[in-house]
């Protein structure tokens, strides 16, 4: 599963601690999701989308098997 | 959403790791004892006084809480990264542990069915090991400690 969450960070210029503060997780989540190593909960998902006032779809792109 | 809570606060794993501290001090005691005091049958615990069952007593007690509280306490900031390992970590040490228990038992089916005895007593010994709560514990300690490590150092640096 792909995402812009490093896209939508850069626009917003807030850095992977910030996102991760505003999400209540640890930076290396952030990171771990950014590099793609993390897929995160649904819960998660809807924390980062509401960050960035998009919808999860506009985040998370579900690659094809 | 309120996540349903099933690991004990963090506070409880630094308890853990004191009760850790002592009963390996304790342990160093009781083998320290053991090289001075050689003129007995106790195998297990060498004490041989009348204090004796009440050390094994606290070193279990000590042993068995300790593993308890810091396998089963919250990390400093546990989000679901670090469940994630956990939860990995428990399962792959069940495999590990129980795919070692089928290879021994094979073994020791083997060795004794076709009766070529190369199953030793300290092969026993290893197969007693691995099916103790107490051990698994330990390598589940390890290897999500182990892991948890690395994938945050790995995570550290790169922004």
């Amino acid at each position: 599963m792909k995402n812009n969450i490093r896209v939508e960070r850069a626009i917003k210029k807030i850095t992977q601690q910030d996102l991760a503060d505003l999400c209540g997780v640890s930076r290396q989540t952030i990171n771990a999701i950014e590099t793609e190593r993390f897929v995160p909960s649904t819960v998660l998902a809807l924390k980062i989308a509401r960050v960035f006032e998009k919808t999860v779809n506009d985040l998370f792109i579900l690659e094809d098997e | 959403m309120k996540r349903k809570r099933i690991l004990l606060p963090h506070k409880f794993q630094v308890i853990g790791w004191g009760m850790f501290s002592l009963a390996v001090m304790l342990l160093l005691f009781i083998l320290l004892r053991y090289e001075w005091n050689t003129s007995h049958e106790n195998t297990f615990l060498p004490l041989v006084d009348q204090y004796s069952r009440y050390v094994t007593s606290l070193l279990l007690v000590l042993a068995y809480g300790s593993a308890f509280f810091v396998a089963f306490s919250e990390e400093k900031q546990e989000d679901e990264l670090v469940r994630e390992i956990r939860f990995s970590s428990v399962t792959i040490v069940a495999a590990v542990l129980f795919a070692l228990m089928i290879l021994f038992s094979l073994l020791a089916a083997l060795s004794q069915g076709f009766r070529l005895n190369f199953f030793t007593d300290q092969n026993y010994l290893v197969m007693h090991w691995i099916s103790n709560i107490l051990f698994a514990f330990f390598i589940y300690v390890i290897v999500f400690r182990v892991r948890l490590f690395i994938i945050k150092r790995r995570l550290k640096n790169e922004e």
